[in-house]
């Protein structure tokens, strides 16, 4: 366990997520894929936290700040789908394109 | 020696997870996945020693997120069915740019952790650094290194959060649609 093998792995998770994003149609699916990339993203800061070496305890702050956000932003997406399902009942994000000039 | 088998385990098991995650038919049990690559991850933070990262993990994504996501799965689409697949074109496209990320993503940093190398290869940060001391103290401490403002800006975040949600919910009109 060092940083190279944690950087590869949140560099593969945050590849699985980018693939998920461009395949997946459904609204809520593609949230999840998003999950899947702020957790690398996690992951990243948790291991330079404690291999960078530096200020150990500044780097475990920020993972603490990014959960508070994602659970705002889940908050409002998830509102969003609900909204969309009585509008539409359907979700697929390729037929959401009232905003489309 | 154990702690790397250990690592090995866990990664393995966030790989496979979270491949399941992009690639199952069923929005339930691509959910499902998502716990189980969420509990992995914490699983991960508490081997690389920030355990109040790993109890954050599981209280506020588990316990908070993803059943928030459940229920909105539940909601949204009888729990049988299969979600549509992805036109032919962008699930051709998507593999190689999944792939471009993470070349770009895993050698730079590959080589820079490397370059960084023996210095900080298992360097003892001081034990508990992320605890429930450590960062609760450095949380609310009002001096240059402390973070009290990102702080309170964060629960202000959280209440409009709220508040939108609710707002997207019930319609602006007060739900009378």
């Amino acid at each position: 366990m060092n940083l190279p093998a944690c950087l590869l792995l949140s560099s593969a998770l945050f590849a699985l997520g980018v693939y998920g994003l461009l395949t997946r149609r459904n609204l809520i699916a593609v949230l999840m894929s998003l999950e899947l990339m702020v957790n690398a993203a996690l992951i990243n800061f948790t291991a330079f936290a404690r291999f960078g070496g530096g200020d150990a305890t500044a780097g475990a702050v920020f993972p603490l700040f990014v959960m508070a956000v994602t659970a705002g932003e889940m908050a409002l997406a998830l509102g969003i789908v609900m909204a969309l399902q009585r509008w539409r009942s359907r979700i697929d994000v390729d037929e959401l394109n009232r905003l489309h000039g | 020696m154990i702690r790397d088998a250990l690592f090995y385990a866990v990664a393995a098991g966030i790989l496979i997870s979270a491949t399941a995650v992009v690639t199952l038919r069923n929005l339930f049990h691509s959910a499902l996945a998502l716990l189980a690559t969420l509990f992995a991850s914490a699983a991960l933070f508490l081997l690389l020693g920030a355990e109040m990262t790993a109890l954050a993990q599981v209280l506020v994504y588990i316990g908070g997120i993803l059943i928030f996501v459940l229920y909105a799965v539940f909601l949204t689409m009888d729990v049988g069915s299969k979600m549509s697949a992805a036109g032919k074109f962008k699930a051709a496209l998507a593999l190689p740019v999944a792939a471009a990320v993470f070349a770009l993503l895993a050698g730079p940093g590959w080589r820079g952790a490397s370059v960084m190398g023996g210095g900080i290869h298992g360097s003892p940060v001081q034990e508990g650094f992320a605890s429930l001391r450590a960062l609760g103290s450095r949380l609310l401490d009002p001096g240059a290194n402390g973070f009290i403002v990102p702080f309170e800006i964060v629960s202000v975040l959280l209440l409009a959060a709220l508040v939108g949600a609710l707002a997207v919910v019930r319609g602006l009109d007060g739900g009378k649609d």
